[in-house]
C-alpha cells in the first residue's frame, strides 16, 4: 500500500520492504475487535470497494485524461450480474464474480467502441447518458433486476478455502484484493500501454503521429476501467448481501470523480487516500448534520482552487519546495566556504 | 390522430425546456471551454427562486418576470465568480469540471437547507386546458412553447446583431486574441454566465407548475446533455434541434412503453452515436495541432 509513497520519496528497496511489512501488520492486526469496531470494519470495506472502482478512474482520468461518468453504471453491471447469478442460478460466489467481471469487460469494450467515437466533453456527456440508461434498466426491469426493491439475500463470499462470515473476514479478503489491484495499476504505468495512454492525454495528435492508435488506446482504457468497476460492483454485492439501483446512479459517479481528484489524479496511492477519506469522513462529520453536504460541495470547490492535483500532488509540491530550499542552503554554505 | 398531435405538442414543449438548458450549456462551453455540470441545479434554483418571488414576496406576474431576470443575472454572475473565476488560470480543464460538480452538490444542499426537501407546488401562468379534438393539453405547454421560442430568438438577435454579442462571440472564438485587441473578456464571460443562468432559470420557472418545485428537477440536465450530443458538436442550432428531438422521442415512447421512457431516449442517443458520431448537425472539423 505504501509502495508509491515510498517510491516517490525515492527510498529504494528498504521502502518496499517497509511497505510490505506495514501491509502484513495491517492484515494481521487491524481486523480485530480490539483495534476497530465492527462498524468501522464495514466502513473500511466500503472504502476498499470504492478504491477498486476509483482505480479504474485513475487509469481513465489520471493516465488517459478522459472524464467519464460510467463508473457507477459499470459497477451496477457487475453487482447485478453477480446478484442474479448467485440468487437465480445458484452459482457459487467466486465463479459468479469471475463471470461478472468477464462479461463486464466485454460489455465495456463494446460500449467503449461506441462512446469513443466522440471526443472530450462530448464523450463525458455520452457517458452520462450511458449511466442513466443502465440506471433506468436497473430500476425498471422488474423480472430480472427486481426494480426499485432490488435483489436481496445474496450469499456471502465463499473462496472455497476461506468463507467470509463477518466484516473482519471481508476486511482481510478485500484488503488483499485492493493491494493486488493497486499493484496492477502501478505496473500498468510502466508498460507501453500506460505510456501510450499518457501520450494520448497530453497530445492526441502527437501520439497519433508516433503511430499510436489513439482510439483503440482509449477503448482499452475504458475496458480496464469497466473491469475494475465490475469487480468493485461484485464485491459490493457480496459484501452488502443486498443491492438496489440507488448506489449505481449518475450522482454516485461524480463522487468517484471527486475521490480520484481529492487523492491526486497522478498517483495510485492518492486514489487510495481519496477513496478512504471520502468514505470515512462522512462518518466522522456526523455533527454537521444537514449541513454536511453543503460543506462538502463547497469543500470540493476549495480543493480544486488550492490543491488542483489533490493531496499527493500537494505533498510533492511541498517536497520539491523543501528540496530546493535545502539545495539553496547547501549552495549558500558552499559559497561562504569558498569566500573564506 | 388527436393523440398524436397532443404527444407532438408536449414533446416539442419538453424539448424547448431541454433546449433552454442546452443553449446555456453550449454558450458556456464556447465562452470558457468547460462543461458546467451544475446546470441542472441552476435550472432547479431558477424554479425555487421564482417560487420565492411569487409566494414569499407575493409579487404579481410582471414583477416576477422583471425581478426574476435581475435575480437570475446576479446569480449567474455570482456562480461564475465562485466556480470558474478562481480556476481560470488552471492549466488543466478537469479541475473546473470537478469544481462544477462540487457546486452542483452545494447548490442542491443549499436549496434543501433554505426551502426544505418537500416538493412545493406552483400555479401555472394560466390555469385550464386547451381542447384539441378529443385530447386535452394544459396551457402551460403552450406558454413553454411561446416563451421558449421567444427567448431563443432573443438570444439569436443578441449574439448576431448587438455589440455585446460581438464581444461574446469574439471571446468565444479566441480568448487570447480578444484580450489582445482590448476586448474586456471578463465582461463577456460574466454576460455569458448571466444569460446562461437566465435561460435555465426561466426553464425552471416554466417547468415548475408541471413537475412541482423539487430537487429532482435537476435531473432534467441529463436530457439536455443528450440533446447536445444528438444535435452535434458545439452548435447552438444543433443543440436546439437535438433537444426538441429528445423531447419528441420521449413523449412518443409513451405509445410503446411507460417505464422505459428514459431508457429509449438514451438508447436512441447511443445508436445515433454509432451511426453518425458527429451528431445530426455536426461537421467534420479537422483538429489543429
Amino acid at each position: 500500500m505504501n509502495l508509491t509513497k515510498k517510491r516517490e520519496f525515492n527510498l529504494t528497496h528498504f521502502g518496499y520492504l517497509l511497505a510490505a511489512v506495514i501491509c502484513v501488520l495491517v492484515f494481521i492486526f487491524a481486523p480485530q475487535k480490539a483495534v476497530m469496531s465492527r462498524y468501522m470494519a464495514k466502513v473500511c470495506n466500503e472504502g476498499f470497494i470504492y478504491f477498486v472502482a476509483v482505480l479504474g478512474l485513475c487509469v481513465m482520468l489520471g493516465m488517459g485524461g478522459q472524464v467519464t461518468f460510467s463508473t457507477a453504471g459499470m459497477m451496477g453491471v457487475g453487482a447485478y450480474t453477480t446478484a442474479i447469478l448467485t440468487t437465480r442460478f445458484e452459482v457459487d460466489t467466486l465463479p459468479a464474480i469471475f463471470i461478472a467481471v468477464v462479461m463486464g469487460g466485454i460489455f465495456s469494450f463494446v460500449m467503449g467502441l461506441a462512446l469513443f467515437r466522440l471526443k472530450g466533453s462530448y464523450f463525458s456527456f455520452a457517458s452520462i447518458g450511458f449511466t442513466t440508461l443502465l440506471y433506468t434498466i436497473f430500476s425498471n426491469w422488474m423480472d430480472v433486476t427486481g426494480g426499485p426493491d432490488g435483489i436481496s439475500r445474496i450469499p456471502k463470499l465463499d473462496l472455497y478455502f476461506f468463507e467470509c462470515k463477518n466484516y473482519y473476514d471481508y476486511f482481510r479478503v478485500y484488503f488483499i484484493v485492493a493491494i493486488i489491484c493497486f499493484l496492477i495499476v502501478q505496473r500498468m504505468r510502466k508498460t507501453s500501454f500506460g505510456r501510450a495512454l499518457a501520450s494520448v492525454r497530453d497530445n492526441e495528435i502527437a501520439a497519433r503521429s508516433f503511430g499510436i492508435n489513439a482510439y483503440m488506446t482509449k477503448v482499452y482504457s475504458f475496458t480496464i476501467a469497466g473491469i475494475f468497476a465490475c469487480l468493485s460492483g461484485a464485491m459490493y454485492a457480496v459484501h452488502a448481501n443486498y443491492i438496489s439501483p440507488e448506489p449505481f446512479k449518475y450522482d454516485q459517479s461524480a463522487i468517484y470523480l471527486i475521490m480520484v481528484m481529492l487523492g491526486g489524479v497522478d498517483s495510485t496511492f492518492g486514489a487510495f487516500i481519496g477513496s478512504m477519506l471520502m468514505t470515512i469522513l462522512p462518518e466522522k462529520m456526523r455533527f454537521l448534520e444537514s449541513y454536511y453536504k453543503l460543506v462538502y460541495g463547497v469543500g470540493v470547490i476549495f480543493l480544486m482552487v488550492f490543491m488542483p492535483m489533490g493531496i499527493m500532488g500537494f505533498a510533492s509540491t511541498i517536497r520539491n519546495k523543501f528540496r530546493t530550499f535545502v539545495k539553496r542552503k547547501k549552495a549558500a554554505a558552499a559559497g561562504k566556504a569558498e569566500v573564506q | 390522430m388527436y393523440l398524436y398531435i397532443q404527444l407532438a405538442l408536449t414533446g416539442i414543449s419538453m424539448g424547448m425546456l431541454y433546449a433552454l438548458m442546452a443553449m446555456g450549456l453550449i454558450l458556456i462551453v464556447k465562452a470558457v471551454g468547460v462543461l458546467n455540470f451544475a446546470h441542472g441545479q441552476l435550472f432547479m434554483l431558477g424554479s425555487y427562486l421564482t417560487w420565492m418571488l411569487t409566494y414569499q414576496l407575493n409579487l404579481p406576474l410582471w414583477g416576477v418576470v422583471l425581478c426574476g431576470i435581475v435575480v437570475f443575472a446576479i446569480c449567474g454572475a455570482a456562480y461564475m465568480f465562485c466556480v470558474y473565476w478562481p480556476l481560470r488560470a488552471s492549466s488543466w480543464k478537469v479541475t473546473v469540471v470537478i469544481s462544477t460538480l462540487g457546486a452542483s452538490i452545494a447548490l442542491e444542499e443549499l436549496v434543501r437547507v433554505i426551502w426544505g426537501s418537500n416538493p412545493l407546488t406552483m400555479k401555472p401562468i394560466l390555469e385550464g386546458t386547451i381542447r384539441i379534438g378529443t385530447a386535452y393539453l394544459s396551457y402551460q405547454y403552450l406558454f413553454i412553447f411561446l416563451i421558449g421560442g421567444g427567448l431563443m430568438a432573443f438570444v439569436y438577435i443578441l449574439f448576431e446583431k448587438t455589440f455585446i454579442g460581438k464581444i461574446m462571440q469574439a471571446t468565444a472564438q479566441d480568448r487570447y486574441a480578444a484580450d489582445l485587441i482590448g476586448i474586456p473578456t471578463i465582461v463577456a464571460v460574466v454576460c455569458t454566465y448571466a444569460i446562461s443562468m437566465c435561460l435555465s432559470g426561466t426553464g425552471g420557472w416554466l417547468a415548475a407548475p408541471l413537475f412541482l418545485v423539487s430537487q429532482s428537477l435537476s435531473s432534467f440536465a441529463q436530457k439536455a446533455f443528450a440533446g447536445i450530443v444528438l444535435g452535434g458538436f458545439g452548435s447552438v442550432k444543433g443543440a436546439i434541434v437535438g433537444c426538441i428531438l429528445i423531447g419528441l422521442i420521449e413523449s412518443f415512447s409513451v405509445l410503446v412503453t411507460d417505464r422505459y421512457k428514459d431508457a429509449i431516449v438514451f438508447a436512441v442517443l447511443i445508436i445515433v452515436l454509432v451511426v453518425r458520431p458527429t451528431g445530426i448537425f455536426g461537421e467534420k472539423i479537422a483538429e489543429k495541432a
